[in-house]
């Protein structure tokens, strides 16, 4: 329950409906963007590439949250659909000459469609059924990305050039952030406003009770299929990122166990919500920062413990926080946001 | 044709360890209605602790296996008491993710163990092959099939006869029915978890024994998924029959190869179960559950 703050009134449904609803928030989501933006120009290049990861992230989990957040159709496969994005965006810019921004979008609506061919047992099946098909998905298509020597380079991968549009080339990191950090704003304002919409509340129906939704009148087949497709539209954008930040694609990057932390990621952000993927990618994505910069200090320490130690680490530090959280605040960081945000609009009063 | 018949022998006895690994899954299932992730880790563990206690440690085969399985139940114990009981009632996605978690814990604590490398397991049942008919058997495998094969009657009974394999499958339909018929639900789940993390040491030793210790062994935990959904999530007879049944497919697999490049055995379970859950979406064996609303 999101509070207003005392003496905020709403006279007409229109300001109810706003996304944000006073001053105060616009101002700050103001000051948010801007210091997103002019980031570039005080801060290392170490900083930029780590907001920029956390950017291409919280598409791919944007997505995962539509359709497993909202949608409640678990998918174990978001992974592999993101290096289809990647590989399609690529495959359609170098090798059929397409412009940058169409080669993008085609790739992102293929990817979407790819992933309704995989979303179909959804129709059928839901649960674990569900999520054993998309974990299905999600080794075969790694095994296309290894086999498919010809388009996707097998295990070599393939190296990308940089991203050109009207002839400016983001070859600069730093044009390379802001390329992503614009996509990322367009793509999380997109997911707020389809959760506002029919398509967003029928998601919502379906995720509560499908059975229910279907006697409402809401077609339970095909907005379980939409919810595919849109979620890997957002992995096929988030793919295509990846590959023009990154400039190299190849299949280890978008293996089963970076979907099972694209899903912890939701579930520590908090699913059901689009601040969720945003607090959950930061904050895995900082810890994986933390114990890269440890591992080699303890690892100095005890040279004993050999160097398959920081594999183990980064494995085991995800794996006790996912069930920390899941434990102990399964709604994740978002809703302890939500408290903290509610205790300060209430202050004097605890209602 | 002799290779075809070998293909298809050796995907019956392969087949019998998934259906060894996958029957500790359908057993959690059976009692807590939770598809667990974790039987790999299970598995690794076994293979661990019993290369553990025979090499560096040197002990009796005998002692030192018992030991090892005495490990892996004690596993399943702490596993279910500090993770599983706390998400009671919660999610199904909570479940997941979580059995999903406690297998990357065993993963890394198996990376921690052994390392990166191959460990040969210090004990051979037997090396000897048996030649019937030119159909090579490795004795080692058909009696990792045998084991299988006992513990499935044994379990197949087991729930259909025994009170406390009935109050399993009471305390998989409703919590709070058991808890008033006066079942301990929260023992039924403790039982069933131990149970499914000696399945799954059983399979890791006898695996260990046949390839070797090595922290990939966990991957299949992921085809004895497969096996259990194919077979129909509760089904223990289907879990036998599914088993073999994958096995012989991947093995046959290896004729495909030359089309696609090879390493087709690796997905090949996962494009049948995709082809298998459109056609039948609650497997092959599994009870059609009608909703209500």
């Amino acid at each position: 329950m999101d509070w207003l703050p005392c003496g905020a009134y709403i006279d007409a449904y229109g300001k109810d409906m706003r996304v944000f609803r006073t001053w105060p928030q616009r101002i700050a989501l103001m000051l948010f963007l801007i210091v997103l933006f002019t980031l570039p120009l005080y801060s290392s290049r170490y900083i930029l590439s780590v907001i920029a990861m956390i950017g291409i992230l919280v598409i791919a989990v944007q997505g995962l949250g539509i359709l497993t957040g909202f949608a409640g159709q678990i998918s174990i496969g978001q992974a592999a659909f993101v290096g289809v994005g990647a590989y399609l965006s690529v495959i359609f810019n170098y090798r059929l000459g397409m412009p940058f921004v169409p080669a993008v979008l085609l790739a992102s609506i293929s990817t979407g469609f790819i992933g309704l061919i995989f979303g179909l047992p959804a129709m059928r099946v839901k649960g674990f059924y569900l999520a054993m098909t998309t974990l299905a998905a999600q080794l075969i298509l790694v095994w296309l990305f290894l086999h498919m020597r010809g388009l996707t380079g097998g295990t070599n991968g393939l190296f990308v050039e940089p991203a050109s549009i009207f002839g400016y080339k983001f070859v600069s990191y730093q044009s390379k952030y802001l390329l992503v950090m614009v996509v990322t704003a367009i793509m999380v304002f997109l997911a707020k406003n389809l959760m506002r919409t029919r398509t967003g509340r029928a998601f919502v129906a379906i995720r509560d009770n499908d059975l229910a939704a279907d006697v409402m009148g809401i077609n339970q087949n095909y907005y379980k299929l939409v919810a595919f497709f849109i979620a890997n539209f957002f992995a096929g954008v988030s793919g295509a990122m990846w590959a023009y930040y990154v400039n190299f694609i190849n299949a280890d990057q978008f293996l089963l166990h970076d979907s099972i932390l694209y899903l912890g990621m939701l579930i520590i952000g908090g699913m059901g919500s689009i601040m969720g993927p945003i607090f959950g990618v930061s904050f895995l994505k900082i810890l994986e920062e933390i114990t890269i910069y440890v591992a080699p200090i303890i690892s100095e320490i005890y040279p004993e413990i050999g160097s398959q130690f920081f594999a183990a680490l980064s494995l085991a530090v995800f794996a006790i926080v996912i069930i920390l959280f899941l434990i102990f605040e399964s709604r994740g960081i978002n809703h302890m946001w939500v408290i903290l945000k509610n205790r300060f609009r209430l202050y004097p009063f605890t209602y | 044709m002799l290779d075809f018949l070998n293909a298809i022998v050796g995907g019956i006895l392969l087949g019998g360890i998934y259906s060894l690994v996958a029957l500790g899954i359908v057993i959690i299932y059976k009692s807590s209605k939770i598809l667990s992730f974790t039987q790999g880790g299970f598995l690794v563990m076994g293979a661990i602790t019993g290369w553990a206690m025979l090499g560096p440690f040197g002990l009796h085969p005998f002692i030192g296996i018992t030991l090892a399985l005495a490990i892996c139940t004690f596993f399943g114990y702490i596993v279910n008491r500090l993770a599983l009981r706390p998400i009671i009632g919660e999610p199904l996605m909570t479940s997941i993710l979580i059995t999903i978690a406690l297998s990357w814990l065993f993963d890394s604590l198996s990376i921690i163990a052994i390392g990166g490398k191959q460990r040969a397991f210090p004990i051979q049942i037997s090396n000897s092959q048996l030649n019937i008919a030119g159909i090579n058997l490795s004795v080692t495998m058909l009696l990792c099939f045998l084991i299988a094969f006992a513990l499935f009657i044994f379990f197949i009974l087991f729930y259909r006869y025994h009170r406390v394999g009935l109050a399993m499958r009471g305390t998989a339909e409703d919590h709070e029915v058991m808890q008033n018929l006066g079942i301990r639900v929260k023992n039924m789940l403790d039982y069933s978890w131990m149970i499914a993390a000696l399945c799954g040491g059983v399979s890791g030793i006898l695996l260990a024994s046949i390839i070797s210790v090595n922290i990939n062994l966990s991957s299949i935990g992921l085809t004895a998924l497969v096996v259990v959904l194919v077979a129909g999530l509760e089904s223990i007879p289907g879990v036998l029959i599914v088993g073999p049944m994958i096995g012989i497919l991947e093995n046959l697999a290896v004729y495909l190869d030359p089309y696609v490049g090879g390493g087709s055995r690796e997905v090949i379970p996962f494009i049948i179960l995709l082809i298998i859950l459109l056609i039948k979406p609650y497997g092959l064996f599994g009870l059609k559950r009608i909703e209500r609303i």
